[in-house]
C-alpha cells in the first residue's frame, strides 16, 4: 500500500516536472511565468486526464494496448486524430526501417560465419 | 539564459509507468508505440498547440485570427457528443496557454493561480468528471509547494 503511495507520488513529482518545463517554453513565448500553483493545477488536471484516458483504453478487451486503441481515444477531435495518425504512421515505418537494418546486419553476420568456417574447413 | 535546442516531452518510461499503474488490477501491458502516442496526447494536453501546423483548429475548423491567439478558441472545441470524458479531453488542452492569455489580459506578468481558476469554467462543464469546485482548494495543490 506504502510502495503504491510512493510510486503515484514519484509519478506524479516526474508529470509536474516536464509540466514545469513545457509552462517554461509557453511562458518564454508569451514574456509571461508560471506561479507554482498553477503548475501544480495543470500538473494535477494531466494526471487525472491519463486517468480519463485509461478508462477510455479499458474498452479494448485485450491484454496489449496498441495505436490504434490510442487513435480511437483522439478521434473525438478531427485534427488531434490526423495529428496522432500521422505519428503513428511516422512510429511505423521507423519500426519497419529498424526491422530491415536488423535484418541486413543478421545476414552479413551469418554470410561472415559462413565465410570464416569454410576457410577453417579448408586449412 | 541557456537555450533549449531539445523538445519538451514526456519520458517515454514515465507514461508507461502511469498507465501501468492505472492498469495493474486488470494484468492490461502498453505497447511500445502506444506510449509514444500517449505521451504526445498529454504533451498536447498541456501545452495545447504544440505539433499542430498552421492554424489547425481541435475540430479541423481553420483559425481567422492572428497568430498566437491560441489555436482553440473555447467555442470551437466543442466535442461532438456532449459525453463527461469529451468534454474535459477537448477543454483541458488550452489550460496553460488561456492561462497565459488571461494573465496578459489582466496586465500581469505571472499567470497566477487565480487566471486559471478564470478560465478554468470554461474548460470544466457540470457533466465533467472533474467538478470546478475541486480545483478551487488551495490544498489539492499543497504536495507540489514546499
Amino acid at each position: 500500500m506504502d510502495e503504491d503511495f510512493s510510486l503515484h507520488q514519484r509519478l506524479k513529482a516526474a508529470l509536474h516536472f516536464t509540466v514545469g518545463r513545457l509552462c517554461e517554453d509557453i511562458g518564454g513565448d508569451g514574456g509571461k511565468r508560471f506561479n507554482k500553483e498553477v503548475l501544480a493545477a495543470i500538473a494535477e488536471t494531466t494526471y487525472r486526464q491519463c486517468g480519463l484516458f485509461h478508462s477510455h483504453l479499458r474498452h479494448a478487451k485485450r491484454t496489449t494496448v496498441n495505436s490504434e486503441d490510442v487513435k480511437l481515444v483522439a478521434r473525438r477531435s478531427t485534427a488531434l486524430y490526423n495529428h496522432i495518425t500521422r505519428r503513428s504512421e511516422e512510429l511505423a515505418s521507423t519500426n519497419q526501417e529498424q526491422k530491415e537494418r536488423r535484418k541486413k546486419n543478421t545476414g552479413k553476420r551469418k554470410s561472415e560465419d559462413e565465410e570464416t568456417s569454410v576457410k577453417r574447413n579448408k586449412m | 539564459m541557456e537555450e533549449r535546442t531539445t523538445e519538451v516531452v514526456f519520458k517515454k518510461e514515465t507514461v508507461g509507468k502511469l498507465l501501468s499503474l492505472f492498469f495493474k488490477d486488470e494484468k492490461t501491458k502498453v505497447s511500445g508505440d502506444a506510449v509514444i502516442l500517449m505521451a504526445e496526447m498529454l504533451k498536447i494536453f498541456v501545452e495545447g498547440e504544440c505539433g499542430f501546423s498552421g492554424h489547425d483548429r481541435w475540430d479541423g475548423r481553420p483559425t481567422g485570427s492572428s497568430p498566437g491567439c491560441g489555436v482553440w478558441d473555447g467555442a470551437a472545441c466543442l466535442p461532438r457528443s456532449r459525453g463527461a470524458n469529451n468534454f474535459i479531453m477537448c477543454r483541458c488542452p488550452e489550460a496553460a496557454r488561456r492561462s497565459q492569455k488571461q494573465a496578459a489580459a489582466e496586465d500581469c506578468d505571472v499567470v497566477d493561480i487565480e487566471h486559471f481558476e478564470k478560465i478554468l469554467p470554461q474548460l470544466v462543464s457540470t457533466h465533467s468528471t472533474i467538478p470546478v469546485t475541486e480545483f478551487h482548494s488551495r490544498s489539492l495543490f499543497t504536495f507540489f509547494i514546499p
